[in-house]
């Protein structure tokens, strides 16, 4: 008997830490589903998508929880994420088109990624104005910009999307990506993505 | 330092000013680093989708703040993690998933993160709120 009680104590300080809680409601979900639909659940196509989502939603809350961690909110995310987007990808379809490939498409996402990540400062600079200098609260200040960065996305484009990047090698991944159903792309893709932000 | 200051700020920015932090710095270092990451998640939407869209990602900022809730931070400011948020992000992703492959048709999504959102954040408040009442 004496034994247990210091392991139970331990089990219940560690779960009473918010983490802990989440991460053993993580991992029970994923385990019910394994079983309750193996050849569904656990097919690398599911997988690929989960893995696919994973990145660019768990960016945008890490950034959400700094400013959450200051006590104020950021709703121009979604804004700022789709400007730079528009942004890197007009000036990609614009000099490299669909027709290139190899290096002279890696020069141009080089020449496209360094304005997207300038363009995004500016607009987070906007903010950092708006709310530290003038005082506007962060929800107000961050609805109004992101609907200015939004509008401007949308004046850009005309409200069309941008297709047409360089081809690449992407077919190619995907489908030695699904074949071994690692998370190698979406790895691949935020390492890229962070080189470029530096 | 930077770290605390953000962590103070959000605790209460008037003890913040008077201990020294440099409140007017630290809100602008975090609005444009916030703009960073998020320009980033643009462009890596954009390359995992191919196409930019100006009215691709609208909607998701609620989700967003939904996950980060449901990782433990505040409101309020002043407390939460990273591990949490990552952890909430991987729970909304794992429940999207297994209703599309439970044969939930995806219109009933909303229904069952909000429900999510609900349980996750109200039962650690209640709990709390109880926890308060029994200790007077």
């Amino acid at each position: 008997m004496r034994g247990t009680e210091p392991w139970t104590t331990r089990l219940s300080t560690l779960m009473s830490s918010p983490e802990a809680r989440l991460a053993v409601i993580a991992v029970v979900v994923f385990v019910v589903m394994a079983a309750l639909s193996p050849d569904r659940f656990l097919s690398a196509q599911n997988l690929t998508s989960m893995a696919f989502q994973f990145p660019e939603f768990a960016i945008l809350a890490l950034a959400m929880t700094l400013t959450m961690l200051t006590g104020g909110i950021d709703l121009s995310v979604v804004g700022i994420a789709n400007l730079s987007a528009i942004v890197a990808a007009m000036i990609l379809t614009s000099f490299a088109g669909a027709g290139a490939t190899g290096g002279d498409a890696a020069l141009w996402l080089a020449v496209a990624l360094r304005p997207r990540s300038r363009w995004a400062s500016v607009a987070g600079l906007f903010n950092g104005i708006a709310i530290a200098i003038f005082g506007l609260p962060p929800i107000l200040a961050t609805l109004g910009s992101g609907l200015i960065f939004t509008g401007i996305a949308v004046a850009i484009t005309g409200g069309s999307a941008v297709m047409g990047f360089p081809a690449g090698r992407r077919l190619d991944r995907q489908r030695a990506f699904v074949r071994n159903s690692g998370a190698a792309d979406p790895v691949r893709a935020a390492g890229a993505g962070a080189f470029a932000a530096c | 330092m930077l770290g605390r200051s953000i962590f103070a700020i959000g605790g209460s920015v008037e003890s913040a000013r008077r201990i020294g932090v440099n409140v007017r710095a630290t809100q602008f270092f975090v609005y444009v680093y916030v703009g960073m990451l998020a320009g980033l998640a643009g462009v890596i939407h954009a390359s995992m989708a191919r196409v930019a869209n100006p009215f691709d990602l609208v909607g998701l900022e609620l989700s967003v703040i939904a996950a980060v809730v449901l990782g433990g931070a505040r409101l309020a400011g002043g407390y939460g993690t990273l591990t949490g948020t990552l952890l909430g992000v991987a729970l909304i992703v794992l429940v999207r998933n297994s209703l599309v492959v439970l044969g939930i048709p995806s219109t009933w999504q909303s229904v069952a993160v909000g429900l999510l959102i609900l349980i996750g954040t109200g039962l650690p408040a209640w709990q709390a709120k109880r926890a308060a009442a029994r200790a007077g």
